[in-house]
């Protein structure tokens, strides 16, 4: 016993993106990454995001006092350009397709892209100013609402137990269309004791949000004609629904009481 | 409701009504903000509700109810029809400005919690509330000259309805006449040509104004009211007149004796009907399932969408897209098949270089025993600075990772005897961000052995800042140097399986005591350690860990030390108590005739 608990733990957050790594790897999605200082291009207006529109509320967002001379790699609009820390996975969609077409490879696409993200909102429980999301595209010549549904099914059945159910709820997000909200029902073996300090009634959880890769999306980065899914969850929420995590916050103060559970 | 068109988080009856609390999505706030555009959306989900769409069809009221009568003319000038796409206003005279008379106005006006002022106010908002349009009402005795729309002069300045001084400025729209600001358009009201119970003649507006210019000038000043929230979600330029004719009949309701002028209707570039053409085959690429074009027409039916043509109150629907999903919502997304991807193989896929090394190298610290931590991108000083941070001390981006790894290896060797760790090897992965711009990170304690051992495998020398026994690496540089990712598959997630629940960490200290005992050599650990548990018999709930740290043999006995851990969830534990559990062990222990050192 003693051998086998002084042994290293991977971070719950790292094992978990590994584990979703996995299951999207079975279904050809590679893993795409970008940065976690965005510009306001990437994280807002190429995701459809009009300036000085309410949809901007939706998500908080850390601007960051200008440096003199510093620009993003990779820009595409190096001047004038606000930074901020990215309130989304989102924009990894955008340097994704942008980067594919530049190395002439048109769709299909299919990537996850996991990362750190933040909002600028009071914390508590169940609200942190950081936290990870994994993002996930699909783009083709025809891609369908059913088949996001298949493949949100599968993942879910995969990473919370073969027993899983989702749904889909009418939603908004300024880059999809139609965008559904997906909830998730996991057995009740694990619904006992679940994160959530506000469980719905029926035991369905808020999991993820998704649609079909609203045109404008395709204009801005040139794939006009083309269409896509997309869909982005919060990896610290998987976490805690899935092991009874009651505190988000405890993920991040390098406490090896809650890491070398895991 | 929640299934077809935005969720319901609370439904609460009052006497014989429902308050609902509707979480209103952005893109639907400039219908839905109100009484009408909730039970039109209920009407449209439940065909069984339809009758609550055709009691709405008084929508379409007669902009000129009541009959005008020959009133002094009203004069309205747009400066730029950008900025003000509708103004439509009217004189009313011969008002009786009093507490509201009629109950039903107040008791819906509480239902939404809006306290009852006047009749004149309260016949205002309760259109706002029934139909999103803000509508405001003057005293036309103390407006001198037109109604004017345009920008404000710079230093101009207004008080408020609530008596606060603003200095305006030209990126602010006002309702002005010719002495000066009578009110900031679409956000509040003005002091100088107020209501009061003195008032006998009303100059009413129900305008539409540019909602990105109202938002602004909301957030500029502060001033986020029921107007403005409604401007900037761009209402449609038609309600205005619905509006004109509800809020003038409820007038003279309160004010039977009230004459009403003639409707002056500035709307310099009407809006022009919208169509969207909409194919079946369309439909059933986007949603995945084949509907028939009778049920696409029914459903765009109770939409009031016929032959295409939108209702001009829709300002969200815009693109086929948009009816994709009126289409999807109302048929039912439960209805939608789930259909499998196919194909798995994507010619042009790619390892992520980054990904790969980063886990490589996570994989090889962990089997050096590390464990990996996060800790959090802010911090009091830095390179980056945010514009609001949260605190204080979280106003800038952390340049380094080895203060948060120095401060959470202090943290866990205080607790290293609940760990069961005699040594905390600890590492970190993750973004700094410095003057050149964000860097990705590897910071790590007790470094020596594992240096070695990741130089072995990655072929690379590794070199970065050693402090206090942290070595800090700029691992995106390193990674560069590193070749392609390989094929292989990396093992590593290990995760934990689905019955795993996580142990939630008490805030009570532990108590740790060591127990060391001498017993013949063909005893084994696990039979001395049942016997140990006997002896903690039901307390063994508080035994929060232990382990044998240590075992040594002597002639025909061997010594095996045990540590043992306690906490509770609930509360401090005591000395006493834990002596007394200490000393049943012992007196099990001896029962054996086994010897406690």
């Amino acid at each position: 016993m003693d051998k086998e608990r002084s042994a290293g733990h991977l971070h719950p957050i790292s094992s978990a993106i590994l584990q979703i790594r996995e299951i999207f790897d079975e279904l050809g999605f590679e893993v795409a990454e970008g940065p976690e200082l965005e510009d306001e291009w990437h994280n807002f207006d190429a995701l459809n995001v009009p300036k000085d529109h309410p949809s901007r509320d939706m998500q908080d967002t850390f601007w960051l006092k200008q440096p003199e001379n510093f620009q993003i790699p990779n820009s595409k609009f190096q001047k004038n350009q606000k930074l901020l820390l990215r309130t989304h996975t989102s924009p990894v969609q955008i340097r994704y397709m942008e980067q594919k077409l530049k190395e002439g490879i048109k769709p299909p696409y299919r990537i996850i892209a996991p990362g750190k993200v933040f909002r600028n909102e009071a914390t508590d429980a169940t609200h942190e100013a950081q936290f990870f999301q994994c993002e996930g595209l699909y783009v083709d010549k025809i891609v369908s609402l059913a088949q996001l549904k298949w493949t949100l099914l599968y993942f879910f059945k995969k990473y919370l137990g073969k027993n899983t159910e989702i749904r889909l709820r009418p939603s908004f997000f300024p880059f999809t269309e139609p965008s559904v909200e997906i909830d998730v029902k996991v057995d009740k073996l694990r619904r006992q004791d679940g994160s959530d300090s506000r469980p719905p009634a029926s035991g369905w959880l808020e999991m993820a949000g998704a649609g079909l890769v609203h045109p404008n999306v395709f204009k801005v980065v040139g794939l006009e004609g083309y269409t896509g899914f997309a869909f982005g969850s919060t990896i610290d929420r998987l976490i805690m629904v899935k092991y009874g995590v009651p505190d988000i916050r405890q993920l991040y103060s390098g406490d090896l009481r809650l890491i070398n559970q895991f | 409701m929640t299934f077809s068109v935005f969720e319901i988080e609370n439904v609460e009856k009052r006497g014989n009504d429902f308050v609902l609390d509707v979480k209103v999505l952005p893109d639907r706030a400039h219908y839905a903000l109100c009484h009408r555009g909730i039970t039109r959306e209920l009407a449209t989900a439940k065909p069984e509700f339809l009758w609550i769409s055709d009691f709405h069809k008084m929508w379409k009221s007669d902009i000129h109810a009541p009959t005008a009568a020959k009133l002094m003319p009203l004069s309205i000038k747009i400066e730029n029809p950008a900025d003000c796409r509708r103004y439509i206003g009217r004189r009313v005279e011969n008002v009786k400005v009093q507490p509201s008379q009629q109950d039903w106005i107040k008791k819906l006006l509480a239902s939404v919690e809006q306290r009852s002022i006047n009749n004149i106010v309260d016949a205002g908002n309760f259109v706002m509330f029934d139909m999103n349009q803000p509508l405001h009402a003057f005293d036309a005795d103390k407006v001198k000259g037109a109604i004017q729309i345009r920008r404000a002069k710079k230093g101009e300045k207004i008080i408020t309805l609530d008596d606060k001084e603003i200095v305006l400025d030209p990126e602010i729209l006002i309702i002005a006449d010719n002495e000066g600001p009578l009110a900031i358009a679409g956000v509040k009201g003005g002091k100088r040509a107020e209501v009061t119970e003195k008032t006998e003649n009303l100059i009413l507006e129900s305008a539409n104004f540019q909602p990105t210019l109202i938002r602004k000038t909301a957030q500029k000043l502060g001033l986020q009211t029921n107007a403005s929230k409604r401007f900037e979600n761009n209402l449609s330029p038609v309600i205005a007149e619905w509006a004109m004719a509800e809020l003038s009949t409820l007038i003279m309701e309160s004010s039977p004796n009230a004459k009403f002028g003639e409707v002056v209707d500035e709307y310099p570039v009407p809006g022009s009907p919208r169509k969207i053409e909409l194919s079946p085959v369309f439909v059933a690429q986007k949603l995945g399932v084949k509907i028939s074009e009778k049920e696409i027409n029914e459903i765009l039916a109770r939409l009031n969408v016929v032959d295409g043509l939108i209702p001009p109150e829709r300002q969200d629907l815009r693109s086929v897209e948009d009816l994709v999903e009126e289409i999807g919502r109302l048929y039912g997304y439960d209805k939608i098949p789930s259909e499998k991807l196919s194909g798995t193989k994507i010619a042009t896929a790619e390892i992520n270089k980054n990904f790969y090394w980063e886990n490589k190298i996570r994989q090889v610290l962990i089997e050096c025993d590390f464990s990996e931590i996060m800790t959090f991108s802010f911090q009091p000083k830095g390179d980056m600075e945010i514009e609001k941070p949260l605190a204080s001390d979280k106003a800038f981006l952390r340049t380094q990772l080895a203060d948060q790894l120095a401060a959470s290896l202090k943290l866990n060797t205080l607790n290293a005897p609940l760990l069961g760790l005699k040594k905390i090897k600890i590492f970190e992965i993750g973004k700094v961000f410095t003057k050149s711009g964000e860097e990705t990170h590897l910071a790590l304690n007790d470094f020596a052995e594992a240096k070695t051992a990741l130089e072995k495998i990655l072929g690379e020398k590794i070199t970065g800042q050693a402090r206090k026994g942290i070595l800090e690496i700029n691992l995106g540089a390193l990674t560069k140097k590193l070749p392609g990712p390989k094929t292989e598959r990396l093992n590593l997630s290990n995760s934990k399986g689905l019955a795993f629940r996580f142990k939630p960490i008490s805030s009570y200290p532990f108590i740790v005591r060591d127990i060391a005992i001498f017993v013949p050599t063909n005893v084994t650990t696990e039979k001395l350690w049942t016997v140990i548990e006997k002896g903690i018999g039901k307390e063994k709930k508080l035994l929060a860990n232990h382990y044998l740290f240590d075992e040594y043999q002597k002639a025909d006995k061997k010594s095996l030390a045990f540590r043992l851990v306690f906490q509770s969830q609930a509360r401090t534990l005591t000395d006493t108590e834990i002596n007394k559990i200490m000393e049943n062990v012992s007196a099990t222990v001896s029962q054996n005739n086994w010897q406690v050192r």
